[in-house]
């Protein structure tokens, strides 16, 4: 795999999925041109598109680093929205109701890290099933999305319902445990920062460590692996546990540093758009950073697209879904294969 | 006018040339040998002429009229069968609904009249099995026999079978050379691949021989002898067959006590510095679950397994299944083991890889097992003879006291065969305790030191003064057993 | 039996339906070795084009053949990605549920702008009094499944190409023939299922209303160890649950309802625990098969 083709095949499956897209909305009868160009006013247009790209990037590529470590190891986490979901809750439970017993300047690391914690937790029972009951993850995951949505939704409107009990939301998060916005910026946090440096740390984990070859090697072929005194059971656990904890920080930064509360439904779609990442970024962690760009610019542009060109934002997921089967269809993420 | 022929058939999978101009021709009522080693494109040759790859170029015709093959249906059609060397049975269904597997008929087949044109096809054949029996449990003789059956059922006239007699005890592949021998008589083509001299010149009347994916003779087979065609497989001189180490076995280093698991029955075993034992037997006796308890993977239910003179290194017998990770590189493969342990100097420090100390490692094994690869490549990119010597490099990277090498030389070509037995011969001069686990008798005979046959999960010890093909071949099959 | 009683009972069926439906279809897919997690994305696909399509004719049967077509065309995309390119069939079922999701909820947001008033589609009714016609079809479809796979010579083909579809290749048989038929046999059967959301359970489509009914199915294929009586009972099971739920959310039980939400997921992770472990799926299970060359 030449290096010009590692790079071509991600651009080439992006254009047909678009091109795909807007033949779907001509067929429909809405306008392709105007809602392309609606989309990129609203990803890229003005300083506000570009910080609420950015914004919506950092999730995604969090997630998205999650699910390529994953899939690496031939562990199929589709679990990132809920994962996400659970890390945003345990952010929201410390934040309004213990952090006033710490130190002011504990208050947000912690909050991270209690969303941290609560991901990696929500994985470790996927884990657990498969280790123990030899459960699937793939649907393990999948369901405990299902559950982790409802979790939060009785949440909100229950124990950590505001305090006014008129609307299912949190109560706003205090001052200490926010996450502060780049000078002059109106939505960009700093939280972007780590959401930027941790590819980096896990191309390192990978590629230059013990810890990452074993992963890899679990990933290519298990029994080999298991022969040379590798636990395939352990390793799987570990890189779901891992993957698990991106995702929940992914939504202890969302509340921290986004949306200032906890509503219902904080993964939004994140967590399935974190796959197309992913294999956009043909699972290598440094490319997750384009990749998550991409798909941001497409879902803050389908804001745009719906109010201007009156497309539904939903055609941002089949965009997605192309995106996914184009960039499988016609090239090899990892495994031995056609 | 002959009944099959093949003319210059060109195949290539990727970068490798599996054919290169390799012909066959066929005549009815003969047993025709395809002869070449390992790798020389025999089993390429047989699918195409089943269908089941396409050649590049040239051509294939049946009586005398060429024939595109576009897949099994089309040689069965034909009256093409192919025993494959793996059996190509469904291991979950039984025996009547394996060989009932794609016969055309009424849509309605229900349990007893499944059963009945089962007895019906295992009588008319001589097959003796339970048509209800599971594929899984059957013997491996008995799974041949059960594919042999099959394949003249569909009416074959030209019956291939590739390397049959690798899975069975001498006295087996006596009945089968007889089985072929009859057959031939009633007028049936029989294509039989062997790398295996004496059984070519016992029943075969014509043989061709491919090297390197080419036809480098097609002949009758009368008048040429072992030599000979050993000389036409190789190109050269075929290497004299070697002989155990002479070593003088020391302590006990490796001691199995009764061991009782899974395909194990009791294995009672030791082996001594600097010995290099052989353990024969057929495949599927107990060599699997012995390899995974070397390996660590298999639960030992009961008896005392020590290794007294650590550590143990293994050579599995799936090089490419437990042996490498294809996907990663030479060097990568080569330290792996270490990875499992968290990682130890020079080349991992506190679980960080040392770029220049790996690059070293794996410098040092290439050149010293004769790799030809690079260490970046992928393992997947590399001949089967230099997987094997990756394999050896990373078995040996860990000084081992004691090594088990199981099939150790499967699918090698000639050259990288005498290469591994060479290297176990010198670890056994080196101290080492060799512990060598081969369904291939010749290569028990030409290694063992102690030669002992494994039988339903069990080991019987062969007498020194009885060293014999004949001898062993009977213990095989279980003579001797308790 | 007390009219609570009966009620339940009927509600559990009325439940179990759609889900033993999508289930039997997916466990003819899987025997054959093709593992389809994108039976969701066509449940859904199946429920749009019947609402649309029995909301404009005014016709069950029409609306039926409008789900089949749905469901199938999205099974044709997978077998071409998953079959055909041998992509990983776990992502590429992924894909298929994520187009589905945003191509359904886009087609029905346009055709149906804002709060406009909602048609409602042509109910299914009872073929025999308290059997409706779907649940009918599905019983039915446990019989004949069940039947096929044992007693049939095409049954013996799709199971070999199951347990192995190296060996089946080597009898003759086409494998990519076989998986094809299979994946859209499981397709059309989840697209039934999302036809009987609308035509049966309800009367009109909402915007991603299987809601994890098609992962249960899923699940149900492991519950019943790949075996159409069980599979069906499994279904009933779950019909129970879930009309509990109804009727305890009715009952205005103490409990916050989205925790009896959660009720059905949390059944199935139960289920998938205890069972999930002995069930032996056939051993060429989502293993692309690699034909000539």
């Amino acid at each position: 795999m030449t290096r010009a083709r590692a790079f071509a095949e991600p651009l080439v499956a992006t254009a047909v999925a678009l091109a795909l897209a807007g033949a779907l909305l001509a067929l429909l009868g809405a306008d392709p041109v105007a809602a392309l160009r609606a989309l990129a006013g609203g990803a890229f247009g003005d300083s506000l598109a570009l910080e609420t790209t950015a914004v919506r990037a950092g999730p995604l590529a969090l997630l998205g680093l999650g699910v390529a470590l994953s899939f690496r190891c031939g562990i199929w986490n589709i679990g990132g929205g809920g994962q996400l979901a659970a890390g945003a809750l345990a952010a929201t439970a410390f934040a309004t109701k213990s952090a006033s017993d710490w130190p002011g300047a504990l208050a947000l690391p912690l909050a991270l890290l209690a969303g941290a914690a609560a991901g990696a937790l929500w994985a470790a029972l996927a884990a657990a099933l498969r280790v123990y009951r030899n459960v699937s993850e793939v649907l393990s995951t999948i369901l405990l999305n299902f559950v982790a949505l409802e979790l939060v939704a009785w949440a909100v409107q229950g124990p950590l319902q505001e305090a006014s009990r008129s609307y299912p939301q949190s109560d706003a998060l205090p001052a200490a445990a926010r996450l502060a916005l780049f000078p002059g910026a109106h939505i960009a946090h700093v939280g972007l920062l780590l959401a930027a440096a941790l590819p980096f740390a896990v191309w390192a984990l990978l590629f230059r460590t013990a810890a990452g070859l074993r992963l890899r090697a679990v990933g290519f072929n298990p029994d080999a692996a298991r022969y040379a005194a590798v636990s395939p059971e352990l390793e799987t656990a570990r890189v779901l546990v891992l993957s698990g904890a991106l995702a929940g920080l992914a939504g202890a930064i969302e509340v921290c540093g986004v949306t200032g509360r906890l509503f219902a439904d904080p993964a939004g779609g994140y967590g399935f758009t974190a796959i197309a990442v992913a294999l956009l970024a043909r699972l290598h962690p440094l490319g997750v950073l384009p990749a998550s760009l991409v798909f941001a610019a497409l879902a803050a542009g389908g804001g745009a697209m719906q109010r201007s060109a009156a497309v539904p934002s939903v055609v941002v997921q089949v965009i997605e879904a192309l995106v996914i089967l184009f960039s499988i269809g016609f090239a090899l993420p990892r495994r031995e294969g056609a | 006018m002959p009944l099959v022929a093949l003319r210059d058939l060109y195949k290539r999978f990727g970068a490798t040339r599996a054919l290169r101009g390799a012909s066959l021709e066929l005549e009815p009522g003969s047993i025709h040998a395809l002869l070449g080693e390992n790798g020389a494109g025999k089993t390429t040759l047989v699918r195409a002429l089943y269908g089941q790859v396409a050649p590049d170029s040239g051509e294939i015709t049946v009586g005398g009229k060429p024939v595109a093959l576009a897949s099994p249906r089309d040689a069965l059609e034909l009256g093409i069968a192919l025993v494959h060397q793996h059996s190509m049975l469904v291991p979950a269904l039984t025996v009547a609904e394996n060989l009932l597997l794609g016969e055309r008929g009424a849509e309605w087949l229900p349990p007893a009249r499944l059963r009945e044109a089962a007895r019906e096809i295992l009588t008319r054949w001589g097959v003796s099995l339970d048509p209800d029996a599971r594929a899984e449990s059957l013997a491996v003789g008995e799974m041949q026999r059960l594919e042999i059956a099959r394949a003249l059922s569909r009416g074959a006239r030209v019956l291939v079978l590739d390397e049959p007699t690798a899975v069975l005890a001498p006295p087996e592949v006596a009945e089968l050379l007889r089985l072929l021998t009859a057959l031939r008589d009633r007028g049936m083509s029989i294509v039989l691949i062997s790398h295996k001299l004496e059984e070519i010149t016992a029943v075969c009347d014509r043989v061709t021989v491919l090297r390197a994916g080419e036809t480098v003779a097609a002949q009758p087979l009368a008048g040429l002898d072992a030599a000979q065609l050993g000389r036409l497989m190789v190109g050269d001189a075929l290497p004299p067959p070697g002989r155990p180490p002479a070593t003088e076995p020391g302590p006990v280093a490796l001691r199995l006590a009764g061991v009782r698991a899974a395909g194990l029955a009791s294995v009672d075993l030791e082996l001594r510095a600097g010995e290099l034992v052989a353990l024969a037997g057929i495949d599927g006796n107990g060599q699997r679950p012995l390899e995974e308890l070397f390996a660590g993977v298999l639960a030992r239910e009961s008896g005392a397994f020590e290794v007294l003179r650590p550590p143990l290194a293994l050579l599995s017998a799936d090089r490419q299944r437990t042996g490498l990770v294809l996907e990663l590189s030479v060097a990568e493969n080569l330290v792996l083991p270490e990875a499992a342990r968290g990682g130890a100097p020079p080349v991992f420090r506190a679980g960080i890889v040392n770029a220049t100390e790996l690059a070293r490692a794996a410098a040092d094994a290439i050149a010293r097992f004769g790799i030809r690869a690079h260490a970046a490549d992928p393992a997947r990119t590399l001949s089967g003879g230099n997987q094997q010597k990756v394999c050896v490099a990373r078995a040996l990277r860990a000084a081992p006291g004691v090594l088990v090498a199981v099939n150790p030389t499967r699918g090698l070509d000639v050259a990288a065969t005498a290469a591994v037995r060479e290297e176990l011969r010198a670890q056994a001069r080196s101290g080492t305790a060799v512990l060598l686990v081969s369904t291939e008798l010749d290569e028990v005979l030409e290694l063992g030191q102690r030669i002992l046959v494994l039988f339903r999960g069990a080991l019987l010890e062969v007498p020194a003064g009885e060293r014999s093909r004949e001898a062993i071949g009977r213990r095989m099959l279980g003579e001797g057993a308790r | 039996m007390d009219a609570q009683t009966l009620q339940l009972a009927e509600s559990t069926v009325r439940l179990a339906t759609p889900l033993a439906l999508a289930a039997l279809g997916e466990l003819v897919a899987e025997r054959a070795g093709v593992l389809n997690i994108g039976i969701e994305g066509m449940m859904l696909a199946g429920a749009l084009a019947a609402y649309e399509a029995g909301a404009a004719t005014g016709s069950a049967l029409v609306a039926l053949a409008a789900a089949l077509l749905a469901a199938c065309a999205l099974a044709a995309l997978f077998a071409l990605f998953a079959l055909r390119r041998r992509a990983d069939p776990i992502v590429t079922g992924t894909a298929v549920n994520i187009l589905a999701l945003g191509a359904t909820g886009s087609m029905f947001r346009l055709l149906h702008p804002a709060q406009a008033m909602l048609s409602s589609a042509p109910q299914v009714g009872d073929v025999l009094p308290g059997l409706n016609a779907f649940t009918a079809a599905a019983l039915l479809l446990a019989g004949s499944v069940a039947l096929f796979l044992r007693r049939t010579r095409a049954g013996l083909s799709l199971r070999a190409v199951g347990e192995r579809a190296e060996a089946a290749d080597a009898q003759g048989l086409s494998v990519a023939r076989i998986r094809w038929a299979a994946t859209l046999f499981g397709g059309a059967c989840a697209g039934v299922a999302g036809a009987s959301l609308v035509l049966c359970l309800s009367d009109r489509f909402v915007e991603g209303m299987t809601n994890g009914k098609g992962f249960i199915a899923l699940a149900l294929v492991l519950f019943g160890a790949h075996r159409a009586a069980r599979i069906v009972a499994g279904a009933l099971l779950f019909g129970a649950a879930s009309a509990l739920q109804f009727t305890l959310q009715a009952a205005h039980v103490d409990v916050a309802y989205p925790l009896l939400l959660m009720v059905p997921y949390l059944l199935t992770l139960l289920v998938l625990a205890l069972f999930a472990g002995r069930s032996r799926a056939p051993a060429d299970l989502a293993k692309p098969f690699h034909g000539r060359d």
